[in-house]
This record gives C-alpha cells, sequence and structure tokens, in this order.
C-alpha cells in the first residue's frame, strides 16, 4: 500500500480510529493485523517471507536467551544470518549474481547459459531484513533481553508505517514503546498530522514532478548534452531525497499519531558543510546499522588511518549493495567511501588552505562554499545511483561540459524542457518553484528557525489559513498517479 | 470540562471542512460523470440508434459495449476485440458486413474475455471474431480491476479453470472502483480544472451527433473512434518524442514484466478453444507499435519480453489455424514512424496497409 494512495487515505483513519478506541492490551493485534493487511495489498503471497523471517528471529532470540554455551550461540547467530541473509539473497541479488557470471563467462569465451529466476523482489524486504538482523544480533551481544510475546515481536517485524522503507528501528527503542499505553493527545496528533502533511507535498508536488525529468533523461543519456544532464543530475538528487524523505516523514509522522517515536531518518543533508557530515544526515536509520554491524566489528578507526579507510570502503560499497543488486550501486557505494576517505585525509590540509586565503574571516561565505561544495560533489558522484548502466555514467561525466554553447539546442525554452521529458513548461515552472519553496524552508531550518513553530504561535485564523491553503496546494499541484516510492524497491 | 473536550478535539473539528470540501467538489462537478450511472446506457442506446457521441470522456467503455449487444437488433458478421489501439477499426475496412468494434481503452485479457461471454449469454455470437491482442495480455501485474466480474466469472467456468480470488478482487467486485475517485485528489484536480465551466452550467457532457466533422473524439456507431483533431494533427516531431518517451518512462501495463504468467497463458488457450468450440471463426491483427519505442524496448533488459509474447501468441494462433496479420514490430510489417499517431496508436491506413499486404 503506497502512502500516497486512496487506499492508505482510508487504511489509516479507521485504524487510528479503532486504536484509540480498543483498549490498550488489543491494540497490538489491531496493529498487527492493520501491518499485515498493508504488507498484503501488494502481492498477498510475500507476507509469508516476512512471517518466516518473524519466526526464525523470534526462536533465535528465544535460543540466545536460553543458551549460554559460546559456540552454540554463535551457531544460532550463523543459522538466523544464514535465513534472512538466504532470502534476501534470493530475492533480491540472485538474477544480479547469475547474470555477473554470465557476462564473466562471455568475456572469457566460455559462454554458460545461467538459469534466471522470475521472481520479483518483495517490497521492503532489504529494511524488515536489517531490522531483524539487528535484532538477533543484539540479543547475541547480550545488548537486549530476547521478546518473549510473539505478537508483539512480529509487530516489531512488520509495524505498518515503517515496514517497507524504514526508518530500521533497533529494537530497544521500538519494543518498549509496543508495550507502552498510549493515550489520545491532540498535540501529538496534530503535530503527526503536520508531519504527514509535509512528507506528502515533498513527495508527490516535488518527487514526483522532479521525477518526470530526470527519469527521462537518465533512460536515455545519450540523446542530451550537458545542459539536460545537469538539470537531470540535480533534479533527480533532489527527487530522490524528497522522495525518501518524504516517505520517512509520513511514517514518522503517522507512527507519532499512534503514540510512537521513530527516529528521524533525514536532517537536511544538502546543508551540509563536509562529506562525513552528509552521511551523517542521510539515512540515517541505515548508516547508524552499518556503523554498529559493520564499521565497528571491522574494527572501525581504532587500528590506524590505513584500516578506517579500508573499513570505510567497505561499509560504503556494502551500502551501495543494499541499495540495489547492480553493478551501478556498487559502483555508487564505492565511490561515496573514497570521497568520504578522501575528505577526511585532506581535512588538515583544507584547513590550512582556508586559513591561508583569509576564508576564515567571512564564516557565511566559508560555510555557503562548503556547502555548495559537498552537494557538488553528491551531485557528481551520486549519478551512478540512477544511471542504468556503468556506460551511462561515464556518458553523462564526459559531456557535462557539452553543449553549453547552445544550451536549449535551438529549441524555444518549453520545447527544450519537454524534449528533457517534462509534460509542459508550467510542470517545469511548478517544479521550480516548490523546490525553492522546500528548500526556502529547510534553509531557515538550518539556522534553527521552524516555520511550522513560527506559525503555531500566530492566531488561529492566519494559522488555520494557512493550513488550507497548504493542503490545497497540496491537493492541486501534486502528481496523484500513485508513484511508488524510490526506496521501496531496496 | 466541555470546553476543554471542545478545545482537545477543535484540530480535527477544523480539518472537516477541508474534506468536506474535497468530496463535494468532486461529488458536484463530477466531471467525469460517475455518479451519473445512466450515461453508458443513453450513450448505448445514441449509437446503436445510428448516432455519433462526443464528449465520452472517462465513461466506462465495458459497460457501454454490454449496453450496446444487450439492446442490439441482430447479429453482427464481424466483431473487433482489442484495446484503444483497435478502436480505429471501423466499417471501411470490410465493405457490406455488419461490424461492431467491441474494443476499449486499456483492454486486458479480461476484458476481451467478459466481452465475449456479453455476446455468448446474448446470444449475438458474430460469425467472426478479430482479435486484436496486446502486450501486456500475459503480465500478472497488469490485471484489469474494472472488467465485467460476472461475466469473466461464466467464461472462466465454461473454461473449466478455477480462479485465485484475492481480497482485493473481492472489494472491487462488490464496490466499483470508480467510486473511490470520490476521494481521490487525482480527481480533485480534475473537477477543479472544469470549476468555471461547471459554474456557468457547461460542462461537457456526452452529445449524440449525426455528422463527424467536429475535431472532438467521436465514437461511431460502429463502436470505431475518430480522435479528436489536437491528436490527428501531431507534428512528426511531437510523435517521435511521444514513442521516446512511452518507451522510456516504464510502459504501465509492462512493469514487473518478468515471464509470461503461465496462468494466463492457460486463460488465453482456452478461450481461443472456446470461441472455436462456439463456431465463430477467429482473425488475428498484430497492431504495431511506434517503431522507435519497439526498438528502445526490445533493447531493454526487462522488457525485451515483448518479442516471447509475440513468439508466443504466433506459435498459440498456429497451433489453431488462425489467420494472423501484422507484427508488433512495425518494420515487419511494412509501417514507419510516420504511420502514428503516437507511441502505440497506429493510423487507420497503415492498419489497412497492413491487411492489403495479405490479401
Amino acid at each position: 500500500m503506497l502512502f500516497n494512495s486512496v487506499h492508505f487515505a482510508i487504511f489509516f483513519p479507521i485504524v487510528v480510529t479503532l486504536y484509540f478506541l480498543l483498549p490498550h492490551k488489543f491494540r497490538w493485534i489491531l496493529l498487527l493485523i492493520a501491518s499485515y493487511y498493508f504488507y498484503m495489498a501488494w502481492i498477498p503471497i510475500y507476507v509469508l517471507l516476512l512471517f518466516a523471517s518473524t519466526i526464525v528471529d523470534y526462536i533465535s532470540g528465544l535460543l540466545l536467551g536460553k543458551t549460554e554455551t559460546e559456540y552454540k550461540r554463535k551457531l544460532i547467530l550463523l543459522c538466523s544470518l544464514i535465513v534472512n541473509l538466504g532470502i534476501l539473497f534470493t530475492f533480491k541479488y540472485y538474477n544480479f549474481f547469475m547474470d555477473s557470471i554470465e557476462k564473466l563467462s562471455i568475456s572469457l569465451n566460455i559462454p554458460i547459459n545461467m538459469h534466471y529466476s522470475s521472481l520479483l523482489l518483495p517490497i521492503g524486504i532489504s529494511f524488515y531484513t536489517f531490522q531483524t538482523l539487528a535484532y538477533t544480533i543484539d540479543v547475541y551481544k547480550r545488548k537486549i533481553k530476547p521478546e518473549k510475546h510473539f505478537g508483539i515481536f512480529a509487530l516489531y517485524v512488520t509495524f505498518f508505517p515503517q515496514l517497507v522503507a524504514g526508518p530500521i528501528e533497533r529494537a530497544d527503542t521500538l519494543i518498549p514503546q509496543l508495550k507502552q499505553s498510549h493515550d489520545f493527545n491532540i498535540k501529538r496528533v496534530s503535530d503527526g498530522l503536520k508531519l504527514m502533511a509535509w512528507g506528502l507535498f515533498k513527495k508527490v508536488v516535488v518527487a514526483d514532478r522532479l521525477g518526470m525529468m530526470s527519469a527521462y533523461v537518465f533512460a536515455n543519456p545519450q540523446s542530451h548534452q550537458g545542459p539536460g544532464l545537469l538539470f537531470a543530475m540535480i533534479f533527480s538528487s533532489w527527487q530522490i531525497y524528497c522522495d525518501f524523505s518524504g516517505y520517512s516523514d509520513i511514517a514518522v509522522g503517522s507512527a507519532k499519531i499512534l503514540g510512537i517515536n521513530l527516529i528521524q531518518n533525514f536532517e537536511r543533508p544538502y546543508f551540509s558543510r563536509s562529506f562525513p557530515e552528509l552521511w551523517r544526515r542521510w539515512h540515517i536509520s541505515l548508516m547508524n546499522w552499518f556503523r554498529d554491524y559493520v564499521f565497528y566489528p571491522l574494527g572501525g578507526s581504532r587500528y590506524g588511518t590505513l584500516n578506517t579507510c579500508r573499513n570505510l570502503i567497505i561499509v560504503f560499497t556494502l551500502s551501495g549493495l543494499w541499495h540495489g543488486a547492480n553493478w551501478t550501486y556498487i559502483f555508487w557505494g564505492f565511490l561515496m567511501g573514497v570521497c568520504l576517505v578522501l575528505s577526511l585525509l585532506t581535512r588538515d590540509i583544507r584547513k590550512i588552505i582556508i586559513e591561508k586565503i583569509g576564508l576564515t574571516h567571512f564564516p557565511k561565505i566559508h560555510q555557503g562554499i562548503q556547502m555548495l561544495m559537498t552537494y557538488s560533489i553528491f551531485l557528481f558522484f551520486g549519478v551512478p545511483f540512477r544511471a542504468e548502466k556503468i556506460g551511462d555514467v561515464f556518458y553523462i561525466w564526459s559531456h557535462l561540459l557539452t553543449g553549453w554553447t547552445n544550451p536549449t539546442r535551438g529549441l524555444d525554452f518549453d520545447d527544450f524542457v519537454v524534449s528533457l521529458g517534462m509534460p509542459t513548461e508550467q510542470e517545469f515552472n511548478t517544479a521550480i518553484v516548490s523546490l525553492l519553496f522546500l528548500i526556502v524552508v529547510e534553509a531557515f531550518q538550518s539556522y534553527g528557525i521552524s516555520l511550522r513553530e513560527k506559525l503555531e504561535q500566530r492566531n488561529m485564523v492566519l494559522r488555520w489559513t494557512c493550513y488550507y491553503i497548504f493542503l490545497f496546494l497540496i491537493a492541486f499541484y501534486g502528481v496523484w498517479n500513485s508513484s511508488p516510492f524510490i526506496y521501496f524497491q531496496f | 470540562m466541555r470546553h476543554a473536550l471542545f478545545k482537545e478535539i477543535l484540530p480535527i473539528i477544523l480539518l472537516i471542512p477541508f474534506f468536506i470540501f474535497f468530496i463535494s467538489v468532486n461529488v458536484l462537478i463530477d466531471p467525469a460523470g460517475l455518479l451519473r450511472k445512466s450515461q453508458e446506457k443513453q450513450i448505448a442506446q445514441w449509437l446503436n440508434e445510428g448516432y455519433g457521441v462526443i464528449n465520452a470522456i472517462n465513461v466506462d467503455y465495458r459497460k457501454i459495449i454490454k449496453e450496446r449487444i444487450l439492446l442490439m437488433q441482430g447479429k453482427p458478421d464481424i466483431i473487433i476485440m482489442g484495446s484503444s489501439r483497435a478502436m480505429i477499426i471501423d466499417s471501411s475496412f470490410f465493405p457490406n458486413k455488419h461490424i461492431l468494434n467491441c474494443s476499449l481503452p486499456s483492454a486486458n485479457l479480461e476484458d476481451i474475455i467478459a466481452n465475449y461471454q456479453v455476446l455468448y449469454e446474448a446470444k449475438q455470437l458474430p460469425e467472426k471474431l478479430i482479435l486484436c491482442p496486446d502486450l501486456h495480455y500475459f503480465n500478472a501485474y497488469a490485471k484489469s480491476n474494472f472488467h465485467l466480474f460476472q461475466e469473466f466469472d461464466n467464461a472462466m467456468e465454461r473454461m473449466e479453470i478455477v480462479q485465485n480470488t484475492t481480497l482485493k478482487d473481492l472489494i472491487v467486485k462488490w464496490i466499483d472502483p470508480r467510486y473511490f475517485q470520490i476521494l481521490s485528489p487525482g480527481y480533485f484536480q480534475e473537477s477543479i480544472r472544469f470549476l468555471p465551466a461547471w459554474v456557468v452550467g457547461k460542462i461537457p457532457r456526452p452529445k449524440p451527433i449525426e455528422h463527424y466533422e467536429t475535431e472532438e473524439k467521436v465514437i461511431r456507431p460502429d463502436g470505431s473512434i475518430i480522435y479528436e483533431s489536437s491528436r490527428r494533427q501531431r507534428t512528426q516531431q511531437e510523435i517521435e518524442l511521444k514513442a521516446e518517451r512511452y518507451a522510456f518512462k516504464h510502459p504501465e501495463g509492462l512493469i514487473n514484466y518478468r515471464i509470461l504468467d503461465p496462468t494466463r497463458k492457460q486463460i488465453f488457450e482456452n478461450f481461443l478453444k472456446i470461441v472455436k468450440k462456439d463456431g465463430v471463426e477467429i482473425e488475428v491483427i498484430f497492431i504495431p507499435i511506434h517503431p522507435r519505442s519497439y526498438e528502445i524496448l526490445s533493447q531493454n533488459k526487462i522488457y525485451k519480453i515483448i518479442i516471447d509474447v509475440e513468439k508466443y501468441m504466433r506459435k498459440v494462433f498456429s497451433s489453431f489455424d488462425i489467420p494472423v496479420y501484422g507484427s508488433f514490430d512495425a518494420t515487419k510489417c511494412g509501417c514507419n514512424s510516420t504511420d502514428f499517431y503516437d507511441a502505440v496508436h497506429a493510423k487507420p491506413e497503415a492498419i489497412k496497409r497492413i491487411l492489403s499486404l495479405y490479401q
């Protein structure tokens, strides 16, 4: 079920109403049924995978809680890892693996015909697999006690607001909240609704409109030159951000209405002043997962610069693979790791250069340049994330500087934007205005000014007029063809 | 106490007018006439009386076809079945024959089977069925939500195929999914666009016409359509752009099309069997898609399945001795990019040329 669908618009109010009408002891049952229904709205049979993952990790947790012998504990953990990662591999990586072997065999002149699977990627499999793995590893490390209540554990795995695209929650924060009784609180409901509306704006007004252009150009980069490619890169970067952070806002907002606080997944990453900062503010729950379960076990930053760099590159390459079964994602992850390493290695040199040229005397300009540089690097090396083939990545990079003498290729501007995949110039203008609005709001936020809080201090008439205008803008300027969220595929 | 409670729920109360306004606009303006139940019946009557119809926007073609068949006096000689791609086939293709084009926009396999069943149950089976298949017939994820459920179920029973019914199937079977549009922001956008026309009482509603010289899209009495002038007068550059955009933007019916679904293959083959058993002659026209769209799709790792779709269907038709004309690949049936209105809709001249190749 999509958050931006009529289906969800009917489903969610029913769930919320029943949730607050039911006594606390029955609420987990309602949420569990609702979560399974939410998931089954796509391909019902795939709910069995979700159930299998729940059973395996529930039993693993109980066994780990009862077993003291270290090698037995390791064996239980290994079984859980094999089952969870095995399911993930079968559904997400099998065809990629076979395709890579086949291509390798062709390049070695010993062609092998591989058998491909026709299974579709279950929505959200990477998210719930990582969430359940985190639980089992935490129980293994004795950070948390195993959850004995099967229903609550099943709800932890399937809690519908964050089931299909995160945030990836930890058991020690989510399970206690699922057990707590939450009274109806209008302030919380109102905050949750505002967050949902903001997320919906990001998704249907900004992301889906920007996506019209970026999807078209990235599917066919060879037909475009520098200006078109640059437009598509910028639009794509904001589309991905708005799509995913919009989803996260709706997820966090809807959970908030039910009284449950989820982790904030994005903190205005494009306003970061360095690459490491950007990655601390982008998909926070996933980055925390990789930090805790891959980076630290590899040694983290404890064994010298070289090992730290190696660990960072491994973590980011793996995060690329997590995003998708395609060499473009792996390449993207690797490049992000390399950029991060370079950023850390050049930190002192950059500091010296900045002091030498006197930029420290102009802190605002300095900050602006840092933000622009960070965003530009992310934009340039983010190309593999959207490109369909590695060849397209190099094509885009190598053609970014072409065609600038005649940016619109001799076309009128309206024909130019249509040639980039926008249905009309008006759609393009709406995309630009809505994007600028978003940037302004986030710019204020980055200076600690919340426009929402400012508005809340105003009188009721003004406040509600603004709310109504905002809701009408979403309804009227949204792209309502129920485009799936990009991160559903991960 | 009462005051405190009111203050507590005030924000929710204040939100209600927004939703009331939203739904009211959709219900009152109702640009597609979703709540005007009788409009399909009225259109069917006009068509059967020999009038053309304009402004038939967002009407349910399935219901129009069913009503037409039920009201029809005398069997047609030839029935044409397909999607909007086949709707341009008119009586001039088959001189001296009584034809009825039962094609409808975005028709799926379920629609074809259900509409055939309507003909069967009304005892109006023709001498010949001309089938114009589409690429998405065997995509399990392009299932139709809107077909005539009862007739489809009856046909499945005739074909002795047991169906797996999902919860969603049951819901859409009992509640017409079109009514959910009343809650749809997309429909709200459409309603707002029609607001000025509604205020002055000039919302375009379906209307019968005798002469077809109009800029609007016309449904003719034989069930075929004449496209609106804006579509007919597109420049070649616009058409090329549409063809590319269609193929590069993940065509809706082809999403998740990894395999030819075995169940749908079985349904398709059993359908051909019952048509043969009913003594209805079948001919098939593969209406091509724009050569640029075909080229892009057939080179795409995922969508190259379209090549297998045609191969499979040709094999099945051959096993039933069914004559086949044309190809999805325009280059294989003498068509080029000037033969199209957009990515998937060929011009009538192109289809006539395809048929002439075989005569």
